[in-house]
């Protein structure tokens, strides 16, 4: 279990290390920078006074490894449009995207995992049936649609949770069920295809010929087998709503690092830009990394391999 | 009185097609101690016959009985709560495939002890030390160190050697056993068969082995039930048996059988001609007349087997259902021939 871990965090740290230097590396590519954040009307010695004062004069080596090792140190320099550090900004806007993920996915797997052992048990029973009606119509809706629509129904016409904005705990509840709502479908039918599959094979007979009560068969023999997938998928899911919650942020105005990373590609605010990127995208290496070890715990044959 | 005993079993599943009568009712009695093999090609109900007497058939399968009673007591009467206490515990049942038949999540300790503790034989440290105990028994080495290994981590061999112990661990009445040695290598299979033999001699548990091998069933067996299209056909002592085959079909596995150093070398190995009617719907007659040489070769009245066999007593404990079980020609076993 050590070395795998080890290996791991090898394959990761790589990983992490070409996302930097595309996510410094596009910013690059999309044009000139100076000319983009002096303006249309700047003139040719704004420009140049631009490109000297933000470093863009230098090798594009040097100031890749520049901003690397600033970005070890949790500096990505200051934003161009607010008057404030990048590492603030993201500090400040973080704990709204991680309560919002977090509270979606506890969601999520709240849900789809019971919904969907129980579909697999009662399979084409209309327990079943509306199990599936339920993902489809989740798999089809928009998420900005059903976030408006509970809006409407809960927020205006009800009148019992706020409609926007990121207060206390209340601010998060319709937001999480939208977004939860989305990551339900894929994981509900993972958990019972995967039910369906093991309830078939040898050792649940061997576990029933052991005379072992119903729940032990399906809970510790079924249920420990079906779930592996679904912890890896549960895992990518989360990385999804972390990095890519800014529809169901704008909808309710939440304001976290989706809205944060939207408004800075909207203002030509590169260091945030960067910034975001590449901290959404070691929100994924890092869940990839808890996945397989996780992984690995439930399915001994990953841990020996 | 025997252990099991069984009268008219019957399993039926629906299929697309009407009715699949899986096993259309075969008796069958256990003594304690004995071990009874059930032989048959694939398809004749010997499996489905098995779960039926474990309680495990699938869902939609329908089972009755005239009788089915395990120690004096009918299995058909149990609430599902009482089946379960008695399988596992005083029934317990060995698969087939050892390579899919443990939970690959699990330690063998883990799954060795499970049942043991399910039934409250005792604590978790008795647990262990039988499953230390048994495992030893069963010819496994460092049997302390292996409770904490996992499935994938044994040969095939080996796991069906801990699916052996673990079928011990309740000290159970009948140990069910469906073809344990069909995936092995032959070499560890008759190691398997030696095992389950010494096992069953030593503890006096009554075993049904499942085989469709007549060359396993001579080593092994106290008693032969031969099976066919579900139902039983011939049963008798593994002895009278193979000195007397009275039903062509028995015949007709028995010279399938090549035997080294009789078989020379270069000759037709024997197959039955023909294939196993369909169980889907009612079967009208014999079973096997449409691949029986003694009717193919007009050795016997064709239209006596349109009617349907009984399962005759022919002499003490020998069974066979066929019209012509006495016929002397049927006596003949048919000797391999020579290729040209």
């Amino acid at each position: 279990m050590g070395t795998f871990i080890v290996r791991r965090l090898l394959v990761a740290l790589g990983v992490a290390l070409t996302i930097s230097v595309v996510s410094f590396m596009l910013l690059h590519l999309s044009g000139d920078l100076a000319t983009s954040i002096a303006g249309p009307e700047a003139t040719a010695e704004q420009v140049a006074q631009i490109r000297v004062e933000y470093g863009l004069d230098r090798p594009i080596v040097s100031q890749y490894l520049d901003w690397l090792g600033g970005a070890l140190q949790f500096d990505f320099g200051r934003s161009y449009y607010y008057q404030s550090t990048v590492i603030d900004l993201i500090v400040e806007r973080m704990p709204i995207t991680l309560t919002l993920g977090g509270l979606a996915l506890g969601l999520a797997v709240c849900i789809s995992i019971p919904l969907g052992v129980v579909a697999a048990l009662k399979r084409d029973s209309w327990v079943d049936r509306l199990a599936l009606l339920f993902a489809v119509v989740g798999q089809a809706m928009p998420s900005f649609w059903f976030g408006l629509t509970l809006i409407v129904v809960f927020a205006v016409t009800l009148k019992w949770l706020p409609a926007a904005g990121s207060g206390g705990l209340e601010h998060f509840i319709l937001p999480a069920i939208a977004l939860g709502y989305y990551a339900t479908p894929a994981m509900m039918r993972l958990t019972r295809t995967g039910m369906l599959e093991v309830l078939e094979s040898d050792y649940i007979r061997t576990a029933r010929a052991k005379g072992l009560s119903t729940t032990s068969v399906i809970f510790k023999h079924a249920l420990r087998n079906a779930i592996i997938p679904v912890v890896a998928l549960a895992a990518v899911e989360l990385g999804f709503m972390l990095g890519g919650s800014v529809v169901i942020e704008s909808v309710f105005s939440l304001g976290g690092l989706g809205q944060l990373a939207w408004d800075a590609i909207s203002r030509n605010d590169y260091p945030v830009v960067q910034a975001v990127v590449l901290i959404i995208a070691l929100f994924y290496i890092v869940l990839t990394l808890l996945a397989d070890v996780a992984n690995a715990a439930l399915d001994p044959r990953i841990r020996t391999r | 009185m025997p252990l099991l005993d069984v009268q008219d079993l019957r399993v039926d599943l629906p299929v697309e097609a009407g009715t699949l009568h899986a096993v259309r009712g075969i008796d069958l009695s256990v003594e304690r101690g004995e071990m009874l093999c059930l032989v048959g090609e694939s398809g004749c109900g010997k499996s489905m016959t098995s779960l039926a007497l474990m309680g495990l058939l699938p869902r939609r399968a329908q089972l009755s009985a005239g009788r089915l009673d395990f120690a004096g007591e009918s299995l058909t009467a149990l609430s599902e709560r009482r089946r379960g206490q008695l399988r596992g515990r005083r029934m317990a049942m060995i698969f087939q495939e050892p390579m899919t038949a443990l939970n690959p999540a699990y330690t063998l300790g883990n799954q060795l002890c499970e049942a043991f503790l399910r039934h409250r034989l005792g604590n978790r440290r008795q647990a262990r030390e039988r499953a230390i105990e048994l495992l030893e028994r069963v010819g496994i080495s460092a049997a302390a160190e292996r409770l904490a290994q996992y499935p994938h981590q044994l040969s095939g061999g080996l796991r069906q050697r801990v699916m052996i112990a673990m079928a011990l661990m309740c000290d159970p009445d009948l140990i069910i056993a469906d073809e344990p040695t069909t995936a092995l290598d032959v070499t560890i299979q008759a190691q398997i068969l030696r095992l389950l033999r010494d096992l069953q001699q030593e503890m006096g548990t009554a075993v049904i082995f499942i085989t469709h091998d007549l060359g396993v069933v001579a080593r092994i067996a106290d008693r032969v039930a031969v099976m066919y299209a579900g139902e039983v056909i011939e049963t008798a002592p593994t002895q009278a048996l193979y000195a007397n085959p009275s039903h062509p079909y028995t015949r007709g596995l028995l010279s399938c059988i090549p035997a080294p150093g009789k078989t020379p070398p270069g000759s037709r190995l024997q197959a039955i001609p023909g294939v196993v009617p369909s169980l889907v719907g009612e079967v009208e007659g014999c079973a096997y007349r449409n691949r029986c040489p003694l009717v193919r070769e007009g050795e016997v009245d064709a239209a006596r087997c349109e009617r349907t066999p009984e399962l005759r007593r022919l002499t003490g404990d020998h069974q066979a259902r066929c019209h012509y079980a006495e016929h002397r020609a049927a006596t003949r076993v048919a000797q391999p021939e020579m290729s040209p």
